[in-house]
């Protein structure tokens, strides 16, 4: 299925005209800024702590408390104390709400670990609270989507960043160096590498692996070692193609050194091709850990993310919100990535028509 | 041409080899066992394995010996043809991934079966739409038609699968109660004539088949229209032209023909997304093939299943790049000149 995602429509038909335009390529780059956006400045939008509030005289930030370099070591106020114990404490109809002045909520009230026996299956309402409705146990699942667009967003850049460092030094070591350590060492390894189905050998590796080793980090790694030898098979190519070429020799008759060579002369050069395959790259791990957190062996609940909330769809077929809205945001996710690699393909490799 | 199989044929071996060392290492290396999940993350005392219980049940299924041993036996069962002992069957891996299951029903009855005729089906209908709408976008390239075809086929490229699937069950299965969704035959199935038996296989299937079709084929349009717009440009059908046959006749007799030389090769790359996408569409519509029985293994951390499963996987994917090297090589015998 991630196999798809790999290399674009576009590569069949490889004279094909621009066909969905500049404005495709802008949204996609919008969506791509905001994924980037939602993903750090998501404790600020959907939390059920406040931005900003006067509490028994006293003004609170306590949602900033959530965001990057705070988190690290900013110790909960009074504000998220009483939380922790009541969470629907500022939202919840009615409440003992003694001792806050000035109020600021998040635009969405809720925090995406929240749960709450009033909201079960909620189904989504514009105008309500909930917009995109709850979850088995109440959770909001626009909260969960703002979320888990982080894990979405950090598995596409980490985990195509270590094939890319991966593939491209294994790729430029066949392509450079050339003779045995190309045709036993890397050839060798992408073809066979190349023989499994990409996802499938992600699956293979996730499911064997203890649930409790399951979260962002490990499926980073799983994904980024199991899609380098696409990346490495391009940078191969490339490397050869430019082995040869007249600025190499010319730098290596000025007494260039390989490592000089390879860095600064062929990897530049190199680069346009390498950057489109990337991006259609992050495509694909975004696919692939959706799929993964889909069926249950990718991010472990309660951590949010848009294919844990979409299993759920699963097991109640009537909460149709579970399956279409976190569904979409994929979709998007796969769509934007996509058409950003077209757009990237179009700016790079046209100008020379140099790789195709 | 033999000579050019036999070496093909050979030179596969190796890889073969290093297929399974990759798949055996892998599994090897991913943090866990069998029974450590059983034995970590249980509530309770009352899901903890005692720690005799584990070291037994090791010991019982070898796993506590050395890797290479370990991975000798299991070499051992693949080339012995049983394919290691199940868990969670206790029964040789080949005998439940090829033989009838519970319920009978020969070939069919089996997840290799029932695996192919969904696949069948969904090459079928990818190749029944694609390939009429690759040619009908080469008849005026950068025309309506293309461009609009190729904005839609775009669209549904991108779009995941597993959703797709969701949304099809949700509206045809849930709401409009229009298609079966779940498994593979009604329940009245052995009572039904031949007819209504095939019937009711397709109803069962239209909805994964369309999962499975509907992604490859953007890729099967774009390729079919870059190979007949390659062969468009020849000499021979500018002369074909010139005779006076209509750009019709042209086009399905002597584009389209020559173009499915080069589209060989799409049967190569189609197979690793059919590969990866039956696990997901066949566990959501609980299709009795190899991949709900791999999600199957996966949540009964049956190891042996898994790894059979993966090595399967890969041959597949090997043996129909061999199949396409070699129908091609049948084809344009130029091919053989290369090493």
């Amino acid at each position: 299925m991630t196999g798809r995602a790999r290399g674009g429509v576009g590569d069949a038909g490889r004279r094909s005209r621009r066909p969905h335009g500049r404005w495709g390529a802008a949204g996609a780059a919008v969506f791509v800024a905001a994924m980037a956006a939602l993903s750090y400045l998501a404790p600020l939008l959907a939390n059920n702590k406040p931005l900003v509030i006067r509490y028994q005289g006293r003004l609170h930030f306590t949602a900033f408390r959530d965001l990057a370099p705070f988190s690290l070591w900013v110790k909960p106020d009074a504000v998220s104390l009483r939380l922790q114990a009541d969470p629907d404490w500022l939202t919840g109809a009615g409440g003992e709400q003694a001792g806050v002045g000035f109020l600021l909520l998040p635009p969405v009230p809720f925090s995406p670990y929240q749960t709450s026996l009033d909201r079960v299956h909620l189904p989504p309402r514009p105008f309500s609270p909930n917009r995109l409705g709850c979850d088995d146990v109440g959770r909001d699942v626009l909260a969960r989507l703002i979320h888990g667009t982080k894990v979405s967003f950090l598995v596409g850049v980490l985990s195509m960043g270590l094939a890319l460092a991966l593939g491209v030094g294994l790729g430029a070591l066949g392509g450079y160096a050339g003779g045995w350590v190309d045709s036993i060492l890397v050839s060798r390894a992408v073809e066979v590498m190349l023989c499994f189905p990409t996802f499938f050998f992600i699956l293979t590796v996730t499911a064997v692996m203890d649930p409790k080793y399951l979260n962002l980090w490990s499926v980073v790694l799983v994904i980024g070692l199991s899609s380098w030898p696409s990346v490495a098979r391009y940078a191969r190519a490339e490397f050869i193609r430019l082995r040869g070429a007249e600025f190499v020799e010319g730098a290596r008759a000025l007494g260039a050194g390989h490592g000089r060579i390879v860095f600064r002369h062929i990897l530049p050069n190199a680069a346009g091709p390498l950057i489109v395959n990337a991006a259609f790259g992050m495509a694909g791990a975004i696919l692939a850990e959706a799929a993964l957190s889909f069926l249950g062996v990718g991010i472990q609940p309660p951590e949010p993310s848009w294919g844990g909330i979409m299993s759920l769809v699963t097991r109640y077929w009537s909460d149709w919100w579970l399956g279409l809205f976190p569904g979409a945001a994929i979709f998007g996710a796969v769509l934007a990535y996509n058409r950003l690699g077209e757009a990237l393909r179009e700016i790079l490799e046209a100008p020379g028509g140099s790789s195709g | 041409m033999w000579a050019y199989a036999a070496r093909r044929i050979l030179l596969m071996v190796p890889t073969f080899v290093l297929i399974t060392a990759v798949v055996f290492l892998a599994v090897k290396a991913a943090p866990g066992n069998p029974f450590s999940a059983a034995r970590s993350t249980g509530e309770g005392a009352v899901r903890q394995m005692n720690p005799a219980d584990y070291e037994a049940m090791l010991a019982r299924y070898g796993l506590d010996r050395p890797w290479y041993v370990q991975y000798g036996k299991w070499l051992g069962s693949l080339l012995s043809g049983s394919l290691g002992e199940s868990f969670s069957e206790r029964r040789p891996v080949s005998q439940v991934l090829f033989g009838a299951g519970p319920s009978g029903g020969g070939f069919l009855g089996s997840p290799l079966g029932a695996t192919l005729c969904l696949n069948g089906l969904a090459l079928l209908l990818m190749a029944g739409l694609a390939v009429p709408i690759g040619l009908r976008s080469a008849l005026r390239p950068g025309g309506f038609f293309d461009r609009f075809a190729s904005a839609v086929l775009y669209v549904l490229y991108s779009l995941p699968n597993f959703w797709i699937a969701i949304l099809l069950i949700l509206l045809f299965g849930v709401t409009w109660d229009l298609l079966p969704f779940m498994g593979m035959r009604s329940d009245g199935y052995d009572s039904l004539g031949p007819a209504e038996r095939a019937l009711d296989l397709f109803r069962h299937a239209l909805l994964p088949a369309i999962c499975l079709a509907y992604g490859g084929l953007a890729f099967v349009a774009r390729f079919t229209r870059g190979a007949v717009l390659e062969v468009l440009s020849r000499d021979f059908v500018r002369v074909a032209r010139a005779k006076g046959l209509s750009v019709r006749q042209v086009l399905l007799r002597h584009a389209f023909r020559n173009a499915l030389l080069p589209m060989l090769t799409l049967g190569g790359l189609l197979v690793p997304a059919l590969v990866s996408g039956s696990v997901i569409i066949e566990s959501l519509f609980a299709w009795p093939g190899l991949g709900q029985l791999y999600m199957k293994a996966v949540f009964t951390r049956d190891y042996p299943l898994i790894l059979a499963e993966s090595v399967l996987g890969a041959a597949v994917v090997l043996f129909s790049t061999l199949a396409v090297d070699l129908a091609y090589s049948a084809a344009d015998p130029r091919v053989r000149q290369e090493p």
